[in-house]
């Protein structure tokens, strides 16, 4: 794609300081040196486990936290400049989607009194036009103008979600950070959900960052996927290039411990031992490495544990962070044996078995 | 102690289990003629959406519907002992030993403001009050190393506000099969954890099957989860189960509508992504009234398929062996199964 993105991230950070009194607070790196691009239209996933800092970059997007450092673009224009008239334009243009339902929406006001909100602000519609823009809003997302007099906890986890979605329209955005919107929500009300996204997408040409920590989810709405550990992207690609050829050692284990649905087949799942708060937030190193199957078969090089990996273009297309991405044979290399004698070592991922064939 | 073959390895029988909440004006029976088994070392899912009556049938089955809610028919029998009469005290003592629960958010289920270790500790305190202190410490730290918690000997004298998701989940799991139960029920017991995580949990689940021959009850909405951990699976829709066979029959060839739409609505991974997602349309029924036919009828597309045959609305269909396939014990609550295999075609995806 070419020309100015629509949304522009580069060297995005966000430190935390723990709560407490005095100076020895220690600082918490949620995001660390982030960068990417959203183009027009375009929707781009961002993956990763709790704690990776992905809801902090959505936040920082819509300027809900201020970054520590870094820049964050719209259209080229810096977000941190925007203040009075041309932010009032920028919250129009920028609506967040999120993934508590329950609480997203005062329980004392009406979805009339809600999805009138944006406008009023905004100063866009009032009286007969107000009534006819929401009742397109509601019928838009699969209600009805009729239900415009319930109030929130009338609706089941799904319809609230379609409110949510609503409400981030109402202002016709160009840009809408869905916070794992389809988390909580059964399967078939989730494919509802997703089917919507996907609609909207086609129809008004929205672009979206979808922060999820569902890969199937994510595989559907999103042409590129990237992976977040520890407040660093480790990898960004195209979907099927990200799905079926992983680069990264973290988003191979990612991808391998997705059930591959075979029915009968047993567990065929990837564990990877310890968890997230296992890795050590370096300044140098690679945060994974502790939990990293290939440092431990290339008998734990110090380079990972010295050097920050720079993410460096990846085969088929895409960026990777890993200092031995090209090691010939990595790609067998197993997972999930950490801890000797904790649990039986699993196979290799095997990408072959676990994808469906066709377009399911 | 019963010995094993006396009821042929069965641990848990459940015939036309009846659960009612009574509100202003009507009744909802939540859960309607529930049947099942679960026989020792299987791991047996359930699954339904939001509202099927899944978990009201597990509280029922260990006796924790509480009032104005109760069981209004059917037996349980766990081990070839009738639950069904028992009073609380009774059931009490069977809860933690015989049987035990893993709930789905273990962080809401743990006592904020009690250490990890005495909160292990009132299931052995309780039911095996004769065990020196000493000894009772060693057992904890030996569960909670068996359920690979870190450090157990640090984590005891933690509060669960300092331990992640994961590990609370498996403190919970470690207080379920401290004692040894017949029968363990996981009621959604990864479903608020990340995928990493989740296979932990269900790869420690096996581990607990394979080291004790626990029977277990898998409560979900993640068909991926059970086709991967699970012998048998028992669909719920609501309030009925609607379809049980081998997991690896009911996913290949479904036997009822109802299963074969939570099939399809799986986002697949890999390939070109389709435009589209199949759902279910509409919602599931009332539960104050449940329609008259089949009561999934008004969503389901095999009977618009058909031509709305008359008997889908005015039949309630029961619960019928699928004789042309599969082995035994393949049932479905459909009055149409095998023209759903000729409209899928054998496999779903």
């Amino acid at each position: 794609m070419s020309g100015i993105p629509l949304l522009s991230v580069r060297g995005l950070g966000k430190e935390f300081r723990e709560r407490g009194f005095g100076s020895g607070r220690s600082v918490v790196r949620a995001v660390d040196d982030v960068s990417f691009d959203i183009h027009q239209g375009e929707t781009l996933g961002l993956v990763g486990e709790s704690g990776s800092g992905k809801t902090t970059i959505g936040r920082m997007i819509v300027r809900l936290e201020e970054p520590t450092s870094g820049r964050i673009e719209l259209r080229g224009e810096d977000l941190r400049d925007l203040s009075g008239r041309r932010l009032m334009e920028f919250r129009r243009d920028v609506q967040m989607i999120f993934q508590n339902t329950q609480n997203a929406f005062n329980p004392r006001r009406s979805i009339r009194s809600v999805l009138s909100d944006p406008y009023e602000i905004h100063r866009l519609a009032a009286g007969r036009e107000l009534e006819e823009r929401i009742g397109e809003l509601m019928r838009r997302v699969g209600l009805t103008p009729e239900m415009l007099d319930r109030y929130p906890q009338q609706f089941s986890g799904g319809q609230r979600q379609r409110i949510g979605i609503a409400r981030a329209l109402a202002l016709q955005p160009s840009l809408v950070i869905a916070d794992e919107p389809v988390s909580g929500l059964d399967v078939s009300v989730q494919a509802q959900v997703l089917n919507l996204f996907a609609g909207l997408r086609r129809e008004l040409g929205l672009a979206m960052l979808f922060i999820s920590h569902d890969l199937r989810a994510v595989y559907f709405l999103c042409e590129r996927i990237a992976v977040m550990y520890l407040g660093r992207l480790v990898e960004i690609g195209p979907r099927r290039r990200l799905l079926e050829n992983p680069v990264h050692p973290y988003t191979r284990a990612l991808v391998g411990s997705i059930p591959a649905f075979q029915p009968g087949g047993g567990f065929t799942r990837t564990v990877i031992q310890g968890e997230i708060s296992d890795s050590e937030p370096t300044a140098t190193g690679c945060h994974f490495a502790p939990r990293c199957a290939l440092w431990r078969e290339l008998g734990r090089p110090e380079r990972c544990r010295e050097a920050r990996p720079p993410l460096s273009p990846a085969p088929g297309g895409g960026m990777a962070a890993c200092h031995f991405a090209d090691v010939p044979g990595s790609q067998a290399a197993e997972f999930g044996d950490a801890a000797p004698g904790a649990h039986s070592a699993v196979g290799p991922v095997n990408l072959a078995a676990r994808l469906p064939g066709g377009s399911g | 102690m019963t010995p094993l073959d006396e009821t042929g390895g069965t641990v848990l029988e459940v015939r036309d289990l009846a659960v009612e909440f009574p509100l202003t004006g009507s009744v909802v029976r939540a859960v309607d003629g529930v049947d099942l088994d679960v026989a020792a070392g299987e791991i047996v899912g359930v699954v339904g959406e939001s509202g099927s009556g899944k978990s009201v049938t597990m509280l029922a089955l260990l006796g924790l519907v509480h009032r104005p809610g109760r069981i209004v028919g059917g037996s349980v029998r766990l081990r070839g002992t009738e639950l069904a009469g028992l009073g609380p005290r009774e059931l009490a003592r069977l809860r933690g030993r015989r049987m035990a629960l893993i709930p789905s958010d273990a962080g809401a289920a743990l006592n904020p403001v009690t250490r990890i270790g005495a909160q292990v500790d009132e299931g052995l305190a309780r039911h095996l009050p004769e065990l020196p202190r000493a000894e009772r410490q060693g057992r904890i730290l030996d569960i909670l190393r068996r359920v690979g918690l870190p450090r157990p000997d640090t984590q005891v004298r933690r509060y669960p506000h300092e331990l992640s998701g994961g590990m609370q989940q498996r403190v919970a799991v470690a207080m379920g099969v401290q004692l040894g139960p017949d029968l363990l029920i996981a009621d959604e017991p990864t479903t608020a954890l990340d995928v990493t995580i989740q296979a932990q949990i269900l790869r420690l689940l096996l581990d607990v099957r394979e080291e004790s021959g626990t029977a277990i009850l898998f409560v979900t909405h993640d068909m991926t989860a059970v086709a991967e951990i699970c012998d048998r699976v028992l669909v719920m829709y609501a309030g009925q189960i609607v379809e049980s066979g081998s997991v690896a029959e009911v996913c290949a060839a479904p036997g009822h509508p109802y299963t074969k739409a939570l099939l399809d609505a799986i986002p697949p991974l890999g390939g070109e992504p389709p435009e589209e997602l199949t759902t279910i349309p509409g919602a599931p029924p009332d539960p104050r009234a449940w329609p008259v036919g089949c009561r999934f009828a008004e969503r389901c597309p095999l009977r618009r398929r058909l031509g709305d045959p008359a008997e889908c609305t005015s039949v309630a269909p029961a619960m019928a062996t699928l004789d042309s396939r599969g082995s035994a014990g393949r049932r479905s609550r459909c009055h149409f199964p095998d023209a759903l295999v000729e409209a899928v075609g054998g496999l779903v995806r």
